[in-house]
């Protein structure tokens, strides 16, 4: 092997300058041996033709790793080592380095030797008997051309390197659509290798083609430096130029592109970056996982030749982006797979996940500063929600004189507002509980507003009530209060709460209005009286008469000699007695005259019937009217006032007596009948014509009469005041022909409880 | 012979009152308390008078009145009333009433009005009698001579006696002088005031 070509074929800094010229033939170990071995920790050696320190080795040594990583450590022994022919030519020193590797490697026997590149596999096909007796030898980045000549046993096999320039040729025209090229080549038989490649490429072309070979360097560079814009310059290899000067392929391309007037492709990753466009290159991480994948397949028993391994073809495009800048190629007209380097990161494929991580904090801090903004801001709004609210709340209870209060019933505790206070004279009270709030309702109605406040309190229920309020000054004023009481979970009464409102005005009102129905039935009740005073003169008439009578024959016995004291005295009995009636008579008279506040208290109301026959039996003799009246046994107990029944039922019997004398009824019968069912029920029948049937909610009406003298009011004003009772006057299909008017009562209750 | 009282009031303590005073003053006194009563109550046909209140249930004192007068029952009437009502008042006068008393009722007043009232009652009661024995003896009379004696207590002379009823004038002094005779009369003017008593109507007979 000459070691000259060694020497120059593989220079020092090139990490993927593994294309060497070396032709070896090694001895071929038996690989039998290394399949029984099984369970036993494997050895695998690999020399690289090149440095330690070369970056491509580096790669490819850590390519080669990858599937044997597979395996655990115990189960393979993994051994590097690296020739570095370049700086250490000489035949002497490669025997002396066989012969330590010899040495060093007797004690582990080797199960397979992996060579890097021509000059190792050169060196390993040599030595292999003092390194590794009967060990399988693999290759790989080995010229194919090279190895085209040698007969290897079938325990060598590997990758070798085909020399392509179709596919750069072909990228280059898939960028520049039309141009024209120039080829730029060395003068070392490798060098020429690459030149005869491309003028097979060329070949019919040559017109396309401009030859930059066989010059110097400086030459060339100042050729490519003139190259016409419609040119592309393609580089193969450049080991040494035509002056016999060697060079490190690699800085050659550098002094070309640098000065290159037109876009350059090359066949070597590495080159791609030194200042040439791109190229189809050898793609070095993936020939270095093939490699290690052949290995893990030998060390499993596999005969290297069975392993048909394909060759490494300068196939992968690769660009340099700066230079697709550089010449204004767009990226959209690569290739599909194109690998691009250099390609200026942006700032954001730097520092995504720093950016992405800056946005997300930034993001973060900026929704909690907007989530803070709105709550800061909703609360404002609620605030101000809750001001506008308040003020209006405020304005409409004072609008409205409405006071609100809220009693807390735990602590006792009670919030009220201004109207309130003012209502019901709380001053800046705010505890002391419910008495506290009841304390100024007046001393009358306290009991009872207390008796309603408590059943709510009980039942956890609504309450509506009505008082009076006895103000510091003496003043007195009507509160209508309603709330309700709220309860806590154990159903127990938590809260308090409700509006009072000032009645006063109402009550007034209602008062007024009280005062007027109580004239009217007054009036009314003056002017029945009027009606009936020659009647009721004849039912004192009757008295005096007797009385008159009784004391002018009590004096004319005393007149006598002897007197009859007996029958002095028994007619002076008399007299107190008929005295004492016409007394009740006036009684009864002047109750019906007096105006009074209406008084309910517990009444029989067959007592009320008697008293008004008794007042009407003058008036019921002067009309012929004979008066039958059915009370019954039971007591008709009701609630109300008896001189407003008494008037009602007067000018029940009244009417009953004017219709009969009006239609000239003979036989002019009346029946007053009481009867206790569901209430108290007391009709007046007459025999008179009766009332038709458009008539009998007519008569009810004011200034409606069915008497030619009549006003219209009695009626009228006999169902207000039956009303007023609770009850209700209605005309009723009479049994007979006659009017039947009747009168409803609610029962009292027996113990004559009075109502309200 | 008593006089008697009969008191109708439905007002037991007013009868009892009046009945008290009236029977101080002798008289009998019967109380009713109704029309109904009265009229069911036995008629002695002695000395009586009525003492009537006006207003009662059912029948009242005027319908009372009325009443009695239509079954000939001339017994005299004292009304009592508690209201003096002119109309009313007026009615009962007219209807024959002694007098009208307004309740309450003086004792004097009382016991004058039916004073009054039994006399005009024996009053009545005499009369009665007289014309009871003009009657007995008008029946006497044949028709010509009621006829003659018509025409005598009418102022007829004789003569123009025996013209209308076609006689001669000496037929008629026969019958006159008859007639004086049957009716014992002392005179002419006895005669004409017996005829009064009696009614005969003065010159009814129509001229034959």
């Amino acid at each position: 092997l000459p070691s000259r070509d060694a020497r120059t074929t593989i220079p020092v800094r090139m990490h993927c300058s593994w294309p060497c010229r070396f032709l070896l033939l090694a001895a071929v170990l038996s690989s039998g041996l290394l399949a029984s071995e099984g369970a036993k920790q494997q050895v695998a050696l690999v020399i690289y033709s090149d440095s330690r320190i070369q970056p491509g080795m580096m790669i490819i040594d850590q390519a080669i790793r990858e599937p044997l990583a597979k395996l655990p450590a115990e189960r393979l022994a993994y051994f590097t080592e690296f020739l570095d022919t370049v700086h250490l030519p000489g035949k002497d020193y490669e025997d002396g380095f066989a012969a330590y590797l010899g040495e060093k490697y007797r004690q582990r026997r080797i199960d397979v030797i992996l060579c890097v590149r021509d000059a190792a596999f050169a060196f390993a096909l040599q030595h292999r008997d003092v390194i590794a007796p009967g060990a399988p030898l693999l290759y790989m980045g080995v010229a194919a051309q090279r190895l085209a000549g040698l007969h290897l046993s079938d325990d060598v096999a590997g990758l070798p390197m085909e020399i392509d320039v179709a596919p750069v040729v072909a990228l280059a025209r898939r960028l520049h659509p039309g141009t024209r090229f120039a080829v730029a080549g060395g003068c070392t038989p490798f060098d020429r290798q690459w030149l005869d490649a491309f003028r097979a490429e060329f070949a019919g072309h040559e017109a396309e083609v401009t030859w930059l070979v066989d010059r110097s360097l400086e030459e060339v560079v100042a050729a490519a430096a003139a190259l016409p814009s419609d040119t592309v310059l393609l580089i193969g290899y450049f080991g040494s130029d035509a002056l016999g000067r060697t060079f490190v392929p690699l800085h050659a391309g550098e002094q070309i592109f640098a000065t290159a007037s037109v876009p350059s492709y090359v066949c070597y990753s590495n080159v791609v970056g030194t200042g040439a466009t791109g190229g189809s290159v050898f793609d070095l991480e993936d020939a270095g996982r093939r490699a290690g994948a052949a290995l893990l397949r030998v060390l499993d028993g596999e005969r290297p030749a069975d392993l048909g391994l394909q060759p490494l073809r300068p196939v992968l495009p690769m660009l340099d982006a700066r230079q697709l800048r550089r010449w204004g190629i767009a990226e959209g007209a690569l290739p599909p797979g194109a690998r691009v380097i250099n390609r200026e990161t942006s700032f954001w494929q730097a520092y995504w996940h720093w950016i992405l991580g800056a946005v997300l904090v930034i993001a973060c801090q900026a929704a909690l500063i907007a989530a803070l903004l709105t709550g800061r801001r909703r609360l404002q709004r609620a605030q101000a929600g809750l001001l506008e609210s308040e003020q209006r709340m405020s304005l409409a209870t004072s609008a409205a004189s409405v006071g609100l209060w809220v009693l807390d019933l735990r602590s006792g505790g009670f919030w009220a507002n201004a109207t309130c206070r003012r209502l019901i004279g709380l001053g800046a009270d705010d505890s002391g509980g419910l008495a506290r709030l009841m304390a100024p309702i007046h001393p009358d109605d306290r009991p009872r507003s207390e008796a309603i406040a408590g059943q709510a309190l009980q039942a956890g229920a609504d309450f509506d009530d009505e008082f009076r309020i006895l103000l510091p000054d003496g003043t007195v004023r009507w509160i209508h209060a309603r709330g309700r009481v709220e309860l806590a979970g154990d159903g127990k009464p938590l809260r308090m709460l409700g509006v009072v409102l000032d009645i006063s005005e109402h009550k007034r009102m209602e008062q007024d209005i009280e005062r007027h129905r109580l004239d009217l039935a007054h009036l009314a009740r003056v002017s029945s009286l009027g009606e009936l005073s020659g009647s009721l003169a004849h039912e004192l008439n009757q008295p005096l008469t007797a009385i008159l009578g009784n004391a002018q024959a009590a004096l004319r016995h005393l007149d006598r000699p002897e007197p009859d004291m007996a029958e002095v005295h028994e007619i002076l009995s008399d007299i107190v007695r008929l005295d004492k009636g016409a007394g009740e008579v006036i009684q009864r008279m002047r109750a019906m005259l007096r105006k009074e506040d209406s008084v309910m208290r517990p009444l029989d109301l067959r007592t009320v019937v008697e008293d008004v026959l008794l007042m009407l039996r003058s008036h019921l003799v002067a009309a012929n009217v004979a008066c039958v009246s059915e009370l019954g046994a039971l007591p008709a107990r009701i609630s109300g006032d008896p001189v407003q029944l008494q008037q009602v039922l007067i000018n029940l019997v009244v009417n009953a007596c004017d219709a009969m004398c009006a239609a000239g009824v003979p036989e002019r019968r009346l029946c007053i009948r009481i009867v206790v069912e569901d209430g108290i029920r007391c009709d007046v029948i007459d025999h008179g014509p009766g009332i038709p049937p458009e008539q009998r909610e007519r008569i009810f009406e004011t200034f409606v009469s069915l008497k030619p003298s009549g006003l219209g009011m009695g009626l009228s004003i006999c169902r207000t005041i039956v009303h007023q009772h609770g009850g209700s006057l209605v005309v009723a299909d009479a049994p007979g022909e006659g009017a039947c008017l009747r009168l409803r009562l609610p029962q009292a209750r027996p113990s004559g409880a009075a109502e309200r | 012979m008593t006089a008697t009282i009969h008191l109708v009031d439905d007002d037991a303590d007013v009868r009892r009152a009046l009945g008290r005073l009236l029977r101080l003053h002798g008289y009998r006194v019967v109380e009713h308390g109704s029309a109904a009563d009265l009229l069911a109550a036995p008629h002695d046909g002695g000395p009586a008078c009525l003492l009537l209140d006006l207003a009662m249930p059912g029948v009242g004192g005027l319908a009372l009145q009325a009443v009695m007068r239509q079954a000939g029952d001339q017994r005299p009437i004292v009304f009592l009333t508690g209201e003096g009502d002119i109309a009313s008042c007026a009615g009962a006068m007219k209807a024959g009433a002694v007098d009208y008393l307004t309740k309450p009722v003086d004792a004097d007043a009382l016991l004058d009005a039916v004073d009054r009232a039994l006399s005009r009652a024996a009053a009545d009661s005499a009369n009665r009698h007289q014309v009871l024995a003009v009657e007995e003896r008008l029946a006497e009379l044949t028709g010509r001579e009621r006829q003659v004696m018509e025409l005598v207590v009418a102022g007829r002379p004789n003569k123009q006696i025996a013209h209308a009823l076609g006689i001669a004038e000496k037929t008629v002094k026969i019958h006159r002088g008859r007639v004086m005779q049957k009716m014992a009369a002392d005179s002419l003017a006895d005669l004409v005031r017996m005829a009064g008593l009696a009614g005969v109507d003065p010159g009814r007979t129509p001229p034959a």
